[in-house]
């Protein structure tokens, strides 16, 4: 299935884990919830709730995730249990954790953001809908909103061994490794700029947080509108300067472990006290979202940490793989009915470092945009290495 | 752009097709009882399907070497009914071929009932056993196993895909749905969920100790969990009124946000679902002539679902009842198969299978009794709209409007 | 019955994951759950359970039935030496 979204959706905010784990702690805040996690759900939840640095709970129309195979530790952890204890006093955790939404409603959770949400589980092929779902999300959520989007798989022995059973990416007499990860990014209708004035001008007209001390506070730099040093993402103190965030770009979306980040507060409504019953009323009520560009100023610092307002990427469209051959010499750009030439990266490229699995592209999508290495003009980014793979097209 | 249901389909412990389970449903009896299919040692009583999985690749003819979960043969056993129902109503012999279908499935277990039985054996040897078994483990492979048998029938379908959103999966796919065929990615949405029994989710399910020893009792007093049960249920979707059952007027979303399993007691989350479903329908709740409630049974969700009915219509709660008695608790498949039902009852302005069954005292908080299924509502007013909802663990809430399509000028109650 | 206690402390905080805490920040005789002591909750009191029959067992049906014995470390302690098998 081929999808152009209707309208300019623009991705930001992009955070990734493949490999090296960060220090969870710095940003799964909660002692209590961290040790009921299992691996992959730290990873994921950890994705989700970078990505969402900074950016108002009311301000996201949904979340959104995708899996091929969800929590196999977890899943393979309680079935064995089962044999293994005939069935008595087994533990609930990991059976909790085996369902493939646990992201998404932890994410949800500890962000107290009651909009929509959702999770796909659809091999390599579940980041098309979850993207096609965003899509026409953010058209009926209206400029001013988010959309989370999100993706994770994790490799096992157990799995290794099966799917090699199965032949899963055989590649001539071998196979390709089997690699695990997880990704997030923002997807919005508006082009990023500088959240923290648009909230601070939207907060005084539709009392937005209002009720609740900390969560204003937090939306305050003390800073004039149009300021450099207008601190992004939202910090308590408010005194954070740009320079600090100027060094380097990554450091809202790194891999490695965490190093100590300047911007303490995390998140903005940390103090969950704003109760879900103050929501009720605004559910579906667009007037109280905060409109990313309505009040922007000159500074365009987007999402993603960078200052380069002109580095916008968007997300112009997706189809299958098995799309393409339908096309004239197998042209990108007629498939997607453009006029220009389209870079092409490839996942299978990226095998060696990232291994195979079945979210690798939106894991090397946002792997790609953290480390600006997404070319200008059109890009695609095509899932060469699932057999359901599909080809997503960005233009920066 | 109205939503129209164009094609019906069923299966689950009240019966193998739609008319079967109406029947059995009206009759009031729960057939409930112990599972027989697999051993184990866990005696709850459980909403089997009578088919075994050589009956149900009969039905569909599908040879009975090939592996295939049971989840998918139940599901497609619906969307076959759901498919021939649709060629009925519409007319449209060939339409299945000509349209644009897009098959969007709800699943929580996917192929587990066969990746057990091989874990079961093998575990401690993974190059043991037939690993063609384990092919069909995830929620995606299930649905993709149904997509290409629907392609080999001549389906044409342009898009697939699964939602695992655990208990209220179903009602996300026909969420979904309505939403692509509005924004003209498809021209016919086939959407639903499935779920087959299988010890992985048993166990689990009485790991959280929340499973009823006894048959359920939705909204009682002395209620005491939920009752697990198997099954599917799919929609047909259409843009096109010929024929059509009912329409979809109206969908909501919401997460509670409140804790991974349990509902808040005020049933924050089903009241925001529930909203959001009748502001998109444009109803105000007074137009609500009767409420399909998730209703499991368990102490949890019952309280927090009445808390929220009596908030979302302040006060005057419509006739409303649990089905999950006939049915059990089809995980994935509940809004899938209660959409269904929810769907008869308009098109015949019946609700005489619609009743709950196992109550007698009200919970005391809210002082709300169940519909239970008697005759008398024919002459009340004609059935309009419908409200069904279904409520998965990580707080994924999900709320449905269905009306009927007498009078397509207003959907308001005359 | 120190090392019964000190154990039990090492074995919780394994089972359940408590990763900041060191068997010197279990006071023995406060309470494990609620507020006011490790803040533990009814799915740590159906592990808890599984431990008690694994490592001692002791069989106990549910967690309402294990209130009164895994209301703090010591009382888990003294529970055993009563009742279970101590290695």
């Amino acid at each position: 299935m081929l999808f152009i979204p209707h309208k300019h959706l623009y991705i930001s905010g992009t955070s990734y884990v493949s490999a090296d784990e960060p220090d969870y702690k710095e940003v799964i805040t909660d002692a209590n919830s961290r040790r009921r996690m299992g691996r992959l759900l730290k990873m994921a939840v950890w994705c989700g709730l970078k990505s969402l640095d900074g950016v108002p709970s009311e301000m996201v129309a949904g979340i959104i995730t995708s899996t091929g195979a969800g929590f196999m530790k977890d899943t393979i952890s309680f079935g064995s249990s089962i044999f293994d204890r005939e069935e008595t006093l087994l533990n609930p955790s990991p059976f909790m954790q085996s369902t493939f939404n646990t992201a998404s409603g932890y994410i949800a959770l500890i962000r107290k953001i009651h909009a929509y949400n959702t999770t796909y589980v659809q091999q390599a092929d579940g980041f098309a809908a979850s993207l096609v779902d965003a899509a026409m999300l953010l058209d009926d959520a209206g400029e001013g909103n988010v959309a989370l989007v999100g993706a994770f798989d994790e490799v096992t022995p157990e799995v290794d061994a099966i799917r090699q059973r199965l032949g899963l990416y055989r590649v001539g007499d071998g196979f390709l490794p089997l690699g695990e990860g997880a990704a997030a990014f923002l997807l919005s209708a508006a082009m990023p700029t500088d959240v923290s004035e648009s909230c601070r001008a939207t907060e005084s007209s539709t009392g937005l947080g209002g009720d609740d001390g900390s969560e204003s506070d937090s939306w305050q730099s003390g800073d004039e509108a149009g300021s450099e040093s207008a601190s992004w993402p939202c910090d308590e103190s408010g005194s954070e300067s740009a320079s600090e965030q100027d060094g380097d770009a990554n450091s809202e979306c790194s891999t490695g472990p965490l190093r100590e980040s300047e911007s303490a507060s995390w998140p903005c409504d940390e103090s969950g006290s704003e109760s879900a019953s103050e929501h009720g009323g605004e559910f579906g009520s667009k007037s109280s979202f905060c409109p990313l560009h309505e009040y922007g100023g000159t500074s365009s610092r987007s999402l993603n940490g960078t200052k380069d307002g002109n580095a916008a990427l968007r997300f112009c469209g997706l189809a299958n793989l098995s799309d393409l051959p339908k096309c004239a010499e197998n042209s990108l750009a007629e498939l997607f009915g453009i006029n220009a030439g389209v870079n092409v990266i490839s996942c299978a490229d990226h095998v060696e470092s990232l291994g195979a699995f079945r979210s690798l592209l939106p894991v090397l999508l946002c792997k790609l945009i953290s480390e600006q290495q997404i070319p200008d003009g059109y890009t695609a980014i095509m899932d060469d290495v699932n057999e359901d793979g599909v080809i997503v097209l960005l233009h920066k | 752009m109205e939503v129209y249901v164009s094609g019906l389909g069923a299966i689950c412990a009240a019966g193998t097709n739609v008319a079967e389970c109406l029947e059995s449903m009206r009759s009031g009896r729960s057939m409930l009882a112990p599972v027989r299919r697999f051993q184990t040692a866990l005696g709850f009583p459980v909403g089997e399907v009578c088919l075994s999985d050589d009956e149900l690749k009969e039905a569909l003819d599908i040879d009975r070497q090939e592996v295939a979960s049971r989840t998918a043969l139940l599901g497609l056993k619906a969307v076959d009914e759901a498919l021939t129902d649709f060629v009925s109503r519409s007319g449209k012999a060939d339409g299945l071929k000509e349209l644009r279908c897009a098959f969007l499935s709800g699943t929580s277990v996917g192929g587990m009932d066969l990746s057990e039985v091989f874990w079961q054996e093998h575990r401690d040897d993974l190059t043991g056993g037939d690993a063609k078994c384990l092919s069909m483990h995830t929620p995606g492979d299930v649905t993709s196993m149904m997509a290409h048998y629907l392609e080999s029938r001549g389906v044409n379908i342009v898009f697939s895909t699964t939602i695992s959103t655990a208990c209220s999966a179903a009602g996300n796919a026909i969420m979904l749905g309505s939403k692509m065929l509005r924004e003209g990615l498809c021209d016919v949405a086939i959407v639903g969920g499935t779920d087959s029994l299988c010890r992985f989710t048993m166990n689990g399910f009485n790991s959280l100790r929340i499973l009823d020893p006894e048959i359920c009792r939705p909204f009682d007093e002395s209620r005491a969990g939920l009752n697990l049960g198997e099954g599917a249920g799919y929609l047909v979707l259409t843009a096109d009124s010929e024929g059509a059952v009912c329409r979809l007027t109206g969908w909501g979303n919401a997460n509670e946000a409140y804790h991974q399993t349990a509902s808040s007691p005020e049933g924050i989350g089903p009241g925001l679902s529930m909203s959001a479903a009748l502001e998109q329908a444009g109803l105000d709740p007074s137009d609500i002539g009767f409420v399909n409630t998730h209703g499991t049974g368990t102490q949890v969700n019952d309280l927090a679902e009445s808390n929220a009915m009596l908030r979302v219509f302040d006060g005057a709660v419509p006739p409303f009842s649990s089905l999950k008695a006939y049915t059990g608790h089809t995980l994935a498949a509940s809004e899938g198969i209660e959409a269904v039902l929810v769907c008869k009852s308009l098109e015949l302005n019946d609700l005489s299978f619609m009743g709950s069954c196992g109550f007698s005292s009200p919970i005391p908080e809210t002082g709300l009794v169940p519909f239970r299924g008697s005759c008398s509502y024919a002459s009340k007013p004609r059935l309009r709209n419908v409200l069904s909802s279904a409520f998965g663990f990580s707080g994924n809430c999900v709320s449905l409007v269905f009306s009927d399509i007498i009078d397509t000028q207003s959907s308001k109650a005359l | 019955m120190d090392e019964l206690i000190e154990k039990l402390k090492a074995q919780l905080i394994e089972a359940l994951n408590l990763e900041e805490i060191t068997p010197e920040d279990i006071d023995p005789e406060a309470p494990l759950f609620g507020d006011d002591g490790l803040g533990l909750d009814s799915i740590d009191a159906l592990e808890i359970i599984l431990l008690l029959d694994k490592d001692y067992g002791i069989k106990l049906k549910n967690p309402a039935e294990g209130k009164q014995v895994f209301y703090s470390v010591k009382t888990m302690a003294d529970y055993i030496r009563e009742h279970g098998k101590t290695a």
